[in-house]
């Protein structure tokens, strides 16, 4: 906790040296959640009818926090155990008295929870003012829908630390990480919502953890889930941690007496 | 005039094939790099596609067309970015450093030589895939493609890269005057994701932007709104015609801008 409390106050100060980058990426933060709004009218058109149950104001509160949920669960824990890896630094970051997962997803966490509170919230905030935000949000489904978010989370970095390994057998994980990212951006929903795919790849996602990081919480958001169907989607996301959790436990324990540190 | 055009062909020739030569030694990673970008781009045509059929069109354009749009745009972009890219990308540093200096004793003109400098292969990636799309939203929308045909995309493609060309100039020249260019870097990107779409479902103001300030509307929205008579109201619906002298008159102005903005470059560093 400590630990955290740090990375966020080096993080504040680091920001606000650079006020006017923090302005414009505000403001742009801002037009692209624009940009998504007027591409969902577009594509209600003026009639606004509901096409698969979904309303055009649902969708809009949906791409919202969706939005916002892709910013919470993002992480680059991926591209920075390559990087540590390739450069060395990655020697430093094990003698650490703390084990190298447990530091990384506290630092992974901080910097995504700073990100959004300094970041994307004024964006957020005023997005909603300026859109209206038409949805009844009770205490049942706040909760569910932030557990659910902080399920997103884990499975996120679960999944990344575990390709992320991949680096001490292949050297370089860049393709790899390209790849999973491409298949993050399809299946997240954080754009199109799995409600509009095609049924092959609706069928497909099903088994694919990346639509238990950010469709499924923002799902939950926008009522479009029953609380059974809202519990079922949390067990979902249990047995995934479980799952990511015993594979990262077996890859990381075999691989990191391998780990081949260059350079340092 | 000849013999300059002449003399920067010939640098042109001399740099592009020191850049293939480059791209050919480290072949896998050049390789990978594409098949990356490529990858992360058909995921976006992917989901147009998916969002789109859900609704049946948007304003009018359905999801080929929507697709035929985004695909002229990054094929465009792929020219302009070839032959321009690396100088918005190098520029900010070289002027940081003061090692732009290097140019200005060399016995050229400034912005020729670093066009004919510039040349990266990277953007093969962009144009292969914008073609495969193209190829697929014509035999989708039944378009016979005829000769006369693809002259018209030809010219489209060259005036809208004349576009994207004169942005890349605005932006990197823009580095001679103020340090940290990601602002302007950020407007040039916004837009251009607003272009992937037909402007017409955008507030009028966005539309008047992304047709004088930024003129986006003319690398494929106005043309292709003519080609594939389409009928949704926007605010200058005439601006088909104007695309090529639009193009040729913005990619001047930046020239321009560049040329000028150059002249207020100091060295720093000794």
């Amino acid at each position: 906790m400590r630990l955290c409390r740090k990375i966020l106050a080096i993080s504040f100060k680091e920001k606000s040296i650079f006020r006017f980058d923090y302005i414009v990426g505000t403001v742009f933060a801002f037009l692209y959640i624009v940009l998504k709004v007027y591409l969902w009218k577009g594509l209600y058109g003026a009639g606004g009818k509901a096409i698969g149950g979904i309303t055009l104001n649902s969708m809009i509160v949906y791409s919202i926090i969706a939005g916002f949920t892709e910013g919470i669960t993002k992480t680059t824990v991926m591209k920075d155990l390559n990087d540590s890896v390739l450069d060395g630094t990655i020697s430093a970051n094990m003698l650490l008295p703390i084990g190298l997962k447990r530091y990384m997803f506290i630092q992974s966490v901080t910097r995504n929870l700073f990100r959004t509170l300094y970041g994307m919230l004024p964006s957020v905030a005023s997005a909603m003012l300026v859109f209206g935000f038409h949805v009844n949000v009770n205490l049942v489904n706040l909760f569910l829908y932030l557990s659910s978010v902080c399920m997103g989370v884990i499975i996120n970095f679960l999944y990344n630390f575990l390709f992320g390994s991949s680096v001490i057998w292949l050297r370089n994980s860049f393709f790899l990480s390209n790849i999973n990212s491409v298949l993050l951006s399809l299946f997240s929903g954080a754009f199109v919502p799995v409600w509009f795919f095609p049924e092959g790849l609706k069928e497909l996602s099903r088994f694919l953890p990346f639509r238990y990081i950010v469709f499924e919480p923002a799902a939950i958001f926008v009522n479009a889930k029953s609380p059974q169907e809202a519990m079922a989607v949390l067990g979902m996301q249990l047995i995934w941690i479980g799952l990511l959790f015993g594979a990262v436990t077996l890859v990381w324990n075999r691989g990191r007496h391998k780990i081949m540190i260059q350079g340092g | 005039m000849m013999m300059g055009l002449c003399r920067y062909m010939g640098l042109t020739y001399f740099f592009t094939k020191k850049a293939v030569k480059g791209m050919l030694t480290y072949r896998w990673s050049f390789l990978i790099n594409c098949i990356s970008q490529a990858l992360d781009y058909s995921v976006t045509f992917l989901l147009m596609w998916i969002m789109i059929s859900a609704f049946e069109d948007m304003n009018g354009w359905n999801a080929y067309e929507v697709m035929l749009l985004y695909a002229f745009s990054l094929f465009a972009y792929g020219i302009a970015g070839t032959f321009f890219f690396n100088i918005m990308n190098l520029l900010p540093g070289q002027i940081l450093k003061g090692t732009f200096d290097d140019v200005l004793i060399k016995p050229v003109k400034v912005l020729p030589y670093l066009i004919s400098s510039s040349f990266i292969c990277n953007y093969i990636a962009h144009m292969t895939l914008s073609v495969i799309v193209m190829a697929v939203c014509f035999k989708a929308l039944q378009i016979q493609v005829t000769l006369c045909l693809l002259w018209r995309v030809a010219g489209i493609l060259l005036f809208g890269s004349l576009i994207y060309g004169g942005l890349f100039l605005i932006v990197s020249g823009s580095a001679f005057l103020v340090a940290k260019i990601d602002s302007l870097f950020q407007i040039m990107y916004f837009f251009r994701e607003v272009s992937y779409y037909p402007i017409s479902i955008f507030p009028r103001i966005i539309q008047v932007i992304v047709t004088t300030l930024v003129p986006y509307g003319f690398v494929n929205y106005y043309p292709l709104r003519e080609l594939l008579g389409k009928e949704d109201s926007v605010v200058f619906r005439q601006a088909a015609v104007l695309s090529p002298l639009a193009a040729v008159l913005f990619f001047t102005v930046s020239c321009l801008l560049f040329h000028q903005s150059s002249k207020c470059y100091k060295s720093s560093g000794s």
